[in-house]
């Protein structure tokens, strides 16, 4: 298979460099550029700039708004265009190599004077990517959720393939995998813990975001790390042309946002917060427990930008989140992340860019226990390098390299006590690890018909030392030996093989097939259901393999009426190698030789998904449905047979609607229905020691029962001028009080030994009710370009 | 675990207290069917015999509560300083006892039961005992605001061993339930407390207090139960603790020893 591969690379990198000797005697030049939304001064990702009279022959914007572009000196019309803006014509007047930047201005309703009309985007077609979705952030804040929270994290459970972990969580499992498999990228650099509040609210601000892309697998080689998904995060530059002030007040939380320039169109800065007060209901609780009780966690996002020259721009990014949780004086837990991204754009040739990072990133947790006078303290942290270089060959081919070089330090739970404390001080050993990536991807189109993406990621990782490593040969033995710095650990090596391959059988129709191998090297122990902010990390090592997933995907897109409509069915498989579990009554926490407690299997997951939206018009939305399965087999569970996993849910439809009543007032609904989620229960019970206890039979073999739910929302847009906006939005979760099981208990009538299952369900209508408001302090004074 | 466990509950709680909806309602769930098993309980201390061996079935989740026993088993304890004792089926069908063995501390004993044709073994060491300093009387808010009486065992852990605790308690003679397990592995010769289970006495009670050392394996049996429960989200993958027989099946052999306190609550 990978020497097939190989070959495939070969005979594409070989035909690449002979077509491109043969464009040098013709005559070319190269435009390019960034592009930019006219109204804030932000770069746009994925804006299209093409030919306007020849089709097939255009590009995309990259993540920093560069457009590259080579074309025949014959043609000189050029067409610039970006879902919901007004497309924007250029004529060059000099036929040579040329940097032009464009700014789009929105497309606008009352526009009516001339025929400029926002263009509906086709890219689901055109490009050979599958299994992703770029997420429309203005939709986003239309979608009716829990509390009136906006919540990145919760609207992509409402995508096909995606499901949430548990109620009103935002935790997901993407296509039968658990939720340590997704990459969660904000600016670069790795969230290890993307949710607040045990998992109800995600640290996602929406104010900060400017454009979210999920790849359900079959990533691009740039990304790698994660089994099962990426979600890549990138954080609003900040409006470069005048100051904002935005913010909003709601039931459980009130969000302030703050940009403008630093100096105008030259560089400008964004800074967002959000603090929830949900403690102030504990308050007003006549119970005196929760009276004393804290429960709270606020999130910062700050990022700065600078043009230095023509050539080059610096950006700055940060976020900053905590949850402090404390129960009356006895119990606290406080944890949160903090990430830094420093980037570097440099624009070597008006053919190649290249982006250098440097990435800070780390999640830790400290759990108070008052009455044992004990505090545990755990941290995950990584500093990395990255590069990434993207070379515009030419209008039909573009390479992408890069490297990426991290440093892990975990540091397990560790026992801190005071000298009253009857529990002594427990320093598990730190572990740290380096892991270095290198990419290769090449992007061709043949015949305007067919579109490749290929590239192969390599992956090497080995933990370091100073540590303490185990090896566990067996009959409950444990071996230690000591690495001092500088000595690794076994290294692992891995080859990620990625490609995927479109083919355009009409201009709005297309089949696309992709093969990728993933590895990951950090593994999270999580022997719940729904993740908790202390669940370990642990570190590929000795004991420990990279866990590896193979993926096929195939699928069939079609837009229809003028790209109103969009409509795919995709099917995927997946082998996984290397997954873990525990073995019975595992202890996980505060035990430093914890791979002992760890049993290795194997994985599969298969399904189709289907996917219907309709894109434009006063009525939108989607219905969208997965039938799916997900497995696992681990040595001497269920006799060593395939179980249904955690995350094997077989049906699962969501179906979003919104309307725009008036152009001020919208609603919207959203129904969702899954299947339960695999669970043990009793089969049987006996007596011992004079109490009933149950008897469970084969791992996951009962089902909760199917979860279903209806949400509405509306916004009303009480003014909306150039400077100043407010508006208003109202929501109810969970419509008809559908009393979802949020964990089931089997209990005996001690009477008359009758048995009962008994559910606990957390929400039943939950109204909410959030104010947003928005004011800028200069009027707009520039047009487009 | 426990602690993440709690603040998980406890914020439910919070949120459902905030905005009054959480709650709990009986429902009806289609449960599989399990083969019975065989079901051994069998106990043996440094206090004088008798000592007694149980031997029942496991039922479907939705019979009767009523026992199903296994009568006219051949039950044998014996230990390695050679002595072996068949024991007798008492007025009880399916409860056997000893004859003369007596269990000291340091020995190992095997349990060998032989049922519907099969004979289950089981291997326990009688580990040192540990004394249990004090009894502890407080009281405690609850969560609900309620006030609630507290007992607690303070214990000296002997320093540089590994030692596994029971603890079982008798209010006016009535045992406790559950199956409250310690170990010293994070707090080694240090003072420890353990909570006393059931311990919702009152004034003039008497409250006797067993600290049961107990091998490991049995220690790792009782604690897998609690592994079990079903807290806040935390359903995972119950599953039946370890079988503790060759071959497996269900229930435990504890050989231990034990040291008691009695105290009337004033």
């Amino acid at each position: 298979m990978r020497q097939n591969v190989l070959l495939v690379a070969l005979c594409f990198l070989f035909s690449v460099s002979s077509f491109s000797q043969n464009k040098s005697a013709s005559e070319k030049i190269t435009i390019s550029g960034t592009i930019k939304d006219g109204k804030t001064g932000e770069e746009m990702i994925g804006a299209t700039i093409m030919l306007k009279d020849t089709i097939g022959i255009g590009a995309v914007t990259n993540a920093y708004g560069f457009y590259s572009l080579t074309i025949p000196v014959s043609k000189n019309q050029l067409l610039v265009r970006y879902i919901g803006y007004q497309d924007f014509s250029i004529t060059l007047d000099s036929l040579k190599n040329q940097t032009i930047s464009v700014s789009l201005l929105p497309a606008s309703k009352t526009l009516n004077e001339v025929e400029i009309k926002a263009r509906k985007s086709d890219e689901n077609i055109t490009t050979a990517q599958v299994s992703a979705i770029k997420l429309d952030m203005k939709q986003l804040e239309k979608i009716p959720v829990l509390f009136g929270e906006k919540d990145i994290l919760k609207t992509i459970q409402l995508l096909p393939g995606v499901q949430p972990a548990s109620e009103g969580n935002s935790g997901f499992y993407v296509r039968g995998s658990s939720n340590d498999q997704n990459l969660v990228l904000l600016d670069e650099a790795p969230v290890y813990n993307a949710s607040h509040l045990l998992g109800f609210f995600s640290v996602f601000n929406n104010d900060a975001i400017k454009d979210a892309t999920l790849y359900k697998g079959n990533m691009p080689a740039e990304y790698g790390g994660r089994l099962a998904s990426v979600l890549d995060i990138k954080m609003k530059e900040g409006n470069s042309k005048e100051y904002v002030i935005g913010g909003g007040i709601g039931l459980i939380s009130s969000r302030l946002n703050i940009e403008g320039p630093i100096v105008k169109d030259k560089g400008s800065f964004i800074v967002t917060g959000r603090r929830t007060y949900a403690d102030l209901f504990l308050k007003l609780s006549k119970n005196q427990a929760l009276k004393k009780s804290v429960l709270y966690f606020y999130d910062l996002n700050l990022k700065a930008n600078y043009r230095i020259g023509k050539r080059d721009r610096i950006f700055l990014s940060g976020y900053f989140g905590q949850d402090k949780f404390g129960f009356q004086d006895r119990f606290s837990i406080v944890y949160g992340n903090a990430t830094a991204t420093l980037r570097w754009n440099h624009i070597f040739s008006d053919k190649l860019f290249s982006n250098t990072s440097f990435i800070y990133n780390e999640f830790n947790y400290t759990i108070g226990i008052n009455v044992a006078n004990i505090d545990v303290k755990s941290q995950i942290r990584d500093f990395s390098l990255k590069e990434d270089l993207d070379y515009y060959l030419n209008s039909k081919n573009k390479l992408k390299f890069g490297f990426l070089t991290t440093f892990h330090t975990i540091v397990p739970g560790q026992v801190v006590s005071s000298d009253t404390s009857r529990i002594g001080n427990i320093f598990l050993a730190k572990n740290y690890g380096w892991e270095n990536n290198v990419y290769a991807q090449h992007e061709i189109s043949l015949l305007n018909k067919v579109n490749i993406n290929y590239g192969v990621r390599l992956s090497v990782f080995s933990q370091v030392g100073p540590s303490k490593y185990f090896k566990f040969p067996g009959d409950g033995v444990i071996d230690t030996f000591q690495l001092k710095l500088g000595q690794f650990n076994k290294t692992y090596f891995n080859a990620e093989p990625r490609v995927s391959v479109s083919y355009n059988f009409f201009k709005n129709m297309s089949f696309k097939a992709a093969y990728s191998r993933n590895v990951q090297n950090l593994h999270q122990l999580s022997a719940t259901t729904s993740s908790a902010p202390t669940d370990r990390w642990i570190m590929t090592s000795n004991n420990t393999k990279p866990q590896i997933v193979d993926q096929v995907s195939a699928g069939y897109f079609v837009n229809f009426h003028k790209d109103m409509f969009e409509l795919s069915v995709e099917g995927y498989y997946k082998w996984m190698q290397n997954q873990i579990d525990y073995v019975n009554g595992a202890t996980l926490r505060a035990n430093e030789t914890v791979e002992s407690q760890l049993l290795y299997g194997v994985g599969r997951a298969y399904g189709a998904e289907f996917f219907f939206k309709k894109k434009e018009g006063k009525f939108t939305g989607w219905v969208s449905y997965t039938i799916a399965r997900s497995e696992r087999k681990f040595v001497g569970v269920n006799n060593t047979t395939w179980f249904p996993s955690r995350y094997d849910r077989t049906h699962d439809l969501s179906i979003v609607l919104m309307y725009d009543i008036t152009p001020r007032i919208n609603v919207s609904a959203t129904w969702v229905y899954y299947t339960g989620l695999a669970a043990t229960f009793a089969s049987g019970k006996y007596f011992l020691d004079g109490q009933i206890v149950p008897y469970y039979g084969p791992r996951n073999e009962d089902r909760f029962p199917a979860y279903h739910r209806l949400d509405i929302g509306a916004t009303f847009v009480l003014k909306k001028r150039k400077t100043w906006e407010h508006d208003l939005n109202l929501s109810v979760y969970n419509l008809y009080a559908r009393k979802n099981a949020y964990s089931i208990d089997l209990n005996a009538d001690k009477s008359n030994g009758i048995v009962f299952a008994e559910k606990t369900y957390l929400f039943r209508i939950v109204p909410s009710i959030t104010y947003n408001f928005k004011f800028s302090f200069s009027p707009i004074k520039k047009k487009a370009k | 675990m426990r602690s993440i466990n709690i603040l998980r509950s406890v914020f439910v709680i919070a949120i459902a207290a905030a905005i009054n909806s959480s709650c709990t309602e009986k429902i009806n769930l289609k449960l599989n069917n399990s083969e019975p098993k065989v079901v051994i309980e069998g106990n043996i201390s440094d206090e004088p015999g008798p000592y007694f061996v149980g031997v029942t079935k496991s039922r479907l989740y939705s019979d009767s509560n009523i026992l199903v026993v296994v009568p006219s088993a051949l039950v044998i304890i014996s230990d390695d300083a050679g002595n072996a004792d068949t024991l007798t089926e008492t007025a009880f069908a399916g409860l056997y006892q000893t004859n003369f063995i007596q269990g000291t501390i340091g020995r190992t004993y095997k349990l060998s039961v032989t049922a519907e044709g099969t004979t289950y073994v089981s291997i326990c060491k009688m580990q040192a005992p540990v004394d249990i300093d004090s009894i502890v009387l407080s009281t405690e808010t609850e969560f609900n605001g309620d006030l609630d009486n507290e007992a607690d065992i303070e214990v000296r852990d002997p320093l540089g061993v590994a030692n596994y605790y029971r603890v079982v308690s008798y209010t006016n003679g009535k045992r406790s339930t559950g199956f409250s397990v310690h170990r010293d592995r994070l707090w080694d010769g240090k003072l420890r407390s353990f909570n006393v289970p059931d311990d919702d006495y009152e004034v003039g009670d008497t409250l006797r207090v067993d600290l049961w050392s107990i091998d490991e394996h049995v220690y790792t049996y009782f604690d897998q139960f609690d592994q079990n429960q079903n807290n806040f989200g935390a359903p995972a993958a119950p599953a039946n603790p370890d079988a503790i027989f060759t071959p497996a099946t269900l229930g435990y052999f504890s050989a231990h020893s034990v040291k008691s306190k009695t105290v009337i609550i004033p």
